[in-house]
């Protein structure tokens, strides 16, 4: 009878060997891909991928901060590929975890957001918007520049999440520094101030938080606000009229990646035609790539010159200010 | 070891505990081992027949949309309605439910030129555009006819997607796509009934990104561990307690994994390696005891054997052990018993002897007393003769005197000569009282009269010769004559050869026989006779001793003896 077990046990065994063998991964067919964006953005994106390369792709998910944190602990030990997502000026702050990759088809791409060394790649554009609640905010009355956000009628009014969980916090906090004439500390201390120490845990807030009235308006992504309002929220997008950045997020291959080969075509692959013109259809992100023709409704934008490496040079000290102003959390 | 070795107590105890922990722990792994073993074999059967169940269920869904994307691929009504130019939304409805009729409780079914859906089952609001240079339409526009199982890129998530099987239909002119769509819900809604509330199952693509997770396996963690096992080219199931059971779906590229929980709760595996400590813990307790109860009812009988031996040796031959077993120490105690009985007859018949032999003694020392009064009494007659002249009386008491102090000396051998005057006195003796009727005539040479001889051998013969020989005549003669005659050997050892001859009547031809029988009862009332060959032959060995011959003239009796000059040591005395 034990016998008997025995036996069926090994056949299980072998079996189960057999499938293994059959599935597993060899080291050429892997992709290791830490991503701060949604599940939205990056699945269909990276199922697409793996369907059209057949290369197959571990995926470390989570918020930008962390997603960075852990990407330096990985780097460390060999064990990631691919940081995919993250503003383009944090990834610049952070490019030693990084290695340059030269993308296939670069001068096709938007010049205006390129890296230096080629140590980052840029995704998609996207601009920063104001969005207000129609409810509470008459139209005359609607937010329409950067200038007037230090004004006493939005105190306490603007929806903003805590620098140290939102990546667009930062580009938002960046872009109004280099948009002021102000030196970084007077002007971080106007805006900050004006917050009136009201912050919010994570930009995912920002739309309720307006729609629902809690904030009068909020600063958010262009995507972010079109498919707030396409999902039926009662607010209202407005681009500055004193204009805006578009800083891209960015892709970067990461230092010390054990699968580098597989990172080149990951990269190439987030920045091809089909793959830009599907992060433009459905996640209202605008294409880096300068041979998409945007749609129709998508106006063009006035830009203004971002400097990502000025950017990301004043991290540290927009981090001290944001500590001293607001007060770190935990 | 030494530790062990040097108790019996501690001896036993660790052999049977040896044995004993052998057994328990052994028997005790292999029991729960085989128990698991066939548990784990009966519920992987079951569970393999629940996940051919759930299998055959998916892929009857899958056969059926196989069969429903054929029929629209022949559908004319259908095709046209794919094709350029004018058609009638009427039969292509009444021609699209038709041939969806088995699939639509569960599916909506869209005919899609380009991105856009332009005939659809699905109640109300019309189905989604889909992209066509990305995800499931580009993947069917390159399968070409063939049928595609893909993700909803609209509705998919980590945890689960809409499943889209679609199919391009070629020779339409345009791109048309035959889609169905199978949401997740409808698929939990169909495979719910196939498998146990305590059971996982998971619809994945070959990639193992999910359609569906069910039961236990919506938490998705199982399908992470699995998919970074097959990173690693581990086994898939590694560090995942549940059973995994993982086949392909038809040929559709889909895989079913299903999950059921381990055969064993960890703690019931627990509870059983728990008895076994436990019998281990009371083996460890009974082994103690038995050893103690063994050991003692082996040491108690080799105390008392070991008490009883060391009052035997202290000289109480009465020791007796009393036991009272029938096992192998009883007989041994019974051993013991009668060697000590048979020990202590033996002591008292030694005792006995040595009695015996001390009574002699005093009888022999006081034996000694009457010759050495007897001598000095003699010695005071031949002096009272000599007084009074009477020289006959002077001679037969010196004689005699003399041999009486031969008789008693404790030597017991003495020079020939010596001898050969003992013969003198006796014959001086022996001559008063028979008249002097006969002569002594000894003819020995110096050199051989020096030879160590027995004492008191001469005497007999020469007094065989005077009583038997020469009885009745008076002109007797005896005469002794010795020699040496060396061995042919030339190991220098000799023969002394002793000769007492007589002109009597000769001696009979019985006498001989009798002296050459060397039978001591035959020789009785020739008591110095026998006496001299007894002493030779023991002293020397049977080729020595005394022979007679009758000559024409009278008797010849010869001794023959090896020729010493020293005293031979007796025998006796070597080994006391």
């Amino acid at each position: 009878m034990l016998l008997l077990s025995a036996c069926r046990q090994s056949e299980r065994s072998a079996l189960i060997s057999e499938i293994s063998e059959r599935y597993s991964v060899p080291g050429d067919k892997q992709l290791i891909v830490y991503t701060s964006h949604k599940e939205e953005v990056y699945l269909p994106i990276i199922r697409e991928f793996e369907n059209r390369t057949g290369i197959w792709v571990e995926i470390h998910a989570g918020g930008t901060t962390e997603m960075f944190k852990e990407v330096k602990e990985a780097a460390g030990e060999g064990a990631c590929d691919i940081m995919f997502g993250g503003g383009i000026e944090s990834v610049e702050a952070g490019k030693d975890m990084f290695m340059p990759y030269e993308v296939s088809g670069i001068e096709s791409l938007d010049a205006h957001y390129l890296s230096d060394g080629d140590y980052w790649t840029p995704f998609t554009e996207l601009p920063l918007v104001f969005i207000y609640n129609n409810k509470l905010v008459p139209e005359a009355e609607a937010p329409a520049t950067w200038a007037e956000l230090t004004e006493d009628k939005w105190k306490g009014h603007i929806a903003f999440a805590d620098l140290h969980s939102s990546g667009t916090s930062y580009t938002i906090l960046s872009t109004i520094s280099q948009m002021s004439d102000k030196t970084l500390k007077e002007s971080m201390t106007d805006f900050l101030n004006n917050l009136d120490g009201r912050v919010l845990t994570s930009s995912g807030q920002i739309i309720e938080q307006v729609s629902d009235g809690s904030f009068l308006m909020g600063i958010t992504l262009e995507e972010t606000a079109k498919k707030a309002i396409l999902a039926g929220y009662d607010i209202t997008m407005v681009y500055p009229a004193d204009g805006t950045s578009a800083v891209p997020d960015g892709v970067a291959m990461v230092k010390n990646a054990p699968h580098s080969y597989n990172a080149g075509l990951f990269i190439d692959f987030v920045t091809d035609y089909d793959t830009q013109a599907y992060a433009m259809d459905e996640f209202y992100r605008r294409p880096v790539r300068t041979d998409i023709i945007l749609p129709e409704g998508t106006e063009a934008i006035d830009q203004i010159d971002f400097d990502i490496e000025k950017s990301a040079a004043e991290e540290e000290e927009i981090f001290n200010l944001w500590d001293e102003i607001i007060g770190k959390e935990d | 070891m030494g530790f062990i070795r040097h108790s019996f107590k501690r001896r036993l105890f660790f052999i049977i505990l040896s044995v004993t922990l052998v057994l328990v722990i052994f028997g005790g792994i292999l029991t729960i081992q085989g128990f698991q073993a066939r548990i784990r074999a009966d519920h992987e059967k079951e569970d393999h027949e629940q996940e051919i169940a759930i299998g055959d269920k998916v892929d009857d869904i899958l056969k059926i949309s196989e069969s429903v994307l054929d029929k629209i691929s022949e559908s004319d009504a259908l095709r046209k309605a794919l094709t350029p130019g004018p058609k009638n939304d009427l039969d292509t409805y009444s021609a699209l439910y038709e041939v969806t009729a088995d699939i639509r409780d569960y599916a909506v079914v869209d005919l899609y030129l380009g991105g856009n859906s332009k005939f659809s089952t699905r109640r109300g609001v019309v189905s989604e555009d889909l992209p066509t240079n990305y995800a499931v339409l580009r993947e069917a526009d390159k399968a070409e006819g063939e049928t595609v199982y893909a993700m909803d890129p609209y509705d998919a998530t980590e945890d689960g997607a809409t499943m889209i099987i679609a199919r391009k239909i070629t020779g339409v002119g345009a791109k048309g796509y035959a889609v169905i769509r199978i949401t997740q819900t409808e698929l939990r809604r169909i495979l719910a009934g196939s498998f146990n509330a305590r059971d996982g199952f998971m619809l994945t693509d070959k990639y193992f990104r999910p359609f569906c997770l069910m039961g236990t396996a919506e938490s998705k963690n199982n399908l992470s561990v699995i998919r970074k096992n097959l990173f690693k080219n581990d086994l898939y199931n590694k560090d995942i307690e549940e059973n995994v059971y993982i086949s392909e779906v038809g040929d559709s590229g889909l895989i079913s994994i299903y999950i059921t929980p381990p055969a064993f709760e960890k703690s019931a595996v627990h509870a059983g390696y728990q008895i076994v400590l436990m019998q281990v813990v009371i083996s460890v307790l009974l082994c103690l005891l038995v050893a103690s109860r063994l050991s003692t009812s082996f040491a108690k009988p080799i105390n008392t054997l070991t008490v009883a031996m060391k009052q035997f040796r202290k000289g109480d031959f009465d020791t007796k052990i009393d036991l009272n077993r029938e096992d192998e120490f009883g007989q041994l105690a019974s051993g013991f018993n009668k060697m000590t009985a048979r020990l202590k007859d033996t002591m008292r018949e030694r005792v006995e002897a040595e009695r015996k032999v001390n009574e002699a003694r005093i009888e022999l020392m006081q034996a000694q007393l009457n010759p050495h009064f007897l001598y000095n009494t003699l010695d005071t007659i031949k002096w009272v003769a000599k007084a009074n002249q009477v020289p006959e009386v002077a001679t037969l008491s010196s004689s005699l005197a003399t041999i009486l102090r031969t008789g008693i000396s404790e030597n017991q051998f003495c020079m020939l000569e010596s001898e050969l005057d003992l013969v003198r006195n006796y014959c001086d003796i022996q001559k008063i009282r028979f008249d002097d009727c006969f002569d002594l005539e000894v003819d020995v040479a110096d050199s051989i009269a020096k030879a160590y001889v027995p004492k008191l051998i001469l005497q007999p013969l020469v007094e065989n010769s005077i009583i038997h020989g020469l009885e009745g005549r008076s002109d007797g003669r005896i005469k002794i004559t010795a020699d040496r005659i060396f061995d042919a050997k030339e190991n220098g050892e000799s023969t002394l050869v002793i000769t007492v001859t007589d002109n009597g009547k000769g001696i009979s031809d019985e006498m001989i026989k009798l002296i050459e029988t060397d039978d001591p009862e035959a020789l009785k009332g020739h008591l110095g006779l026998k006496n001299v060959n007894t002493i030779i032959r023991l002293y020397y060995g049977s080729e020595y001793g005394v022979s007679a011959k009758r000559t024409d003239t009278g008797t010849e009796m010869t001794v023959r003896l090896p020729f010493s000059t020293e005293t031979p040591v007796k025998e006796r005395e070597i080994t006391p």
